[in-house]
């Protein structure tokens, strides 16, 4: 008697959080640089958090389905 | 604090957000004439023009201040920052408090000498507010950081850590195998 092999389809949702968090602050430090908006706009803070978010996400639900691992 | 905050509240009622997000905007309320200019390019800072200001990230300016009402012998106040994201403390550039002043004017110096790894084009808001009897006055500058993304480190290196977490977010989106 087989059993089907155990699939885990999630992919790193830590490592995600922390890249997306990473992320959302060098990017926030580029459009600084850029000019986009001024040292004291509240996007300064808003986009390292929706960055963790969408990290978070992504490692949660793991959309790049057609990048999988072998 | 009090003055800066109903100030800049004020301002956002008068002015509406365009003035706030336009480039090299600024304001002044109150019965003030400032005038001043950075000392190695001649550049004016004008709060209530419209011109764009570029700051260098070392030097310094001259300035030249009036306020135009009060008489006598009176408690005098105030400050002029640069702001910084919400929940940190606001930077300042010169304050200034006398309980018996009798001046009107005042003029002088400020220097000032960033470190050179910041980061340039930063766009940053500096304001000011001066508390007097029987009206202050206040105001603010938008003010660009001059240089290009090359001329610091902080620039480039900004850039290729963007890449990089970008690549380990994308990385940690992909599904595990099979066990």
């Amino acid at each position: 008697m087989t059993t089907a092999p155990q699939t885990r389809r999630g992919g790193w949702p830590v490592l995600g959080a922390i890249s997306g968090f990473f992320f959302g602050i060098f990017l926030a430090f580029d459009l600084l640089m850029f000019g986009t908006f001024r040292l004291d706009s509240i996007m300064v803070e808003v986009i390292p958090i929706l960055g963790l978010l969408l990290g978070l996400a992504g490692g949660v639900f793991a959309p790049l389905k057609f990048l999988k691992r072998s | 604090m009090v003055a800066l905050t109903a100030g800049t509240t004020a301002y956002a009622r008068t002015l509406g957000p365009a003035s706030q997000t336009r480039p090299g905007a600024g304001h002044l309320d109150g019965p003030c004439t400032v005038t001043a200019s950075i000392d190695a390019t001649g550049a004016p800072i004008d709060p209530a023009g419209s011109d764009k200001l570029t700051v260098p990230i070392k030097g310094s300016a001259t300035y030249s201040a009036s306020i135009a009402g009060p008489t006598g012998e009176r408690a005098v106040g105030g400050h002029v920052e640069v702001a910084l994201p919400a929940g940190l403390p606001a930077i300042t550039i010169k304050s200034w408090s006398d309980d018996k002043a009798k001046a009107v004017s005042d003029s002088g110096k400020v220097s000032w000498d960033l470190p050179s790894w910041l980061p340039r084009g930063i766009g940053m808001r500096a304001s000011g507010v001066h508390s007097d009897q029987p009206q202050g006055c206040s105001g603010f500058m938008d003010l660009t950081l001059e240089g290009s993304i090359t001329d610091s480190p902080a620039g480039p290196a900004s850039l290729g850590f963007t890449l990089l977490f970008a690549l380990g977010a994308l990385w940690s989106a992909i599904p595990k195998g099979q066990k």
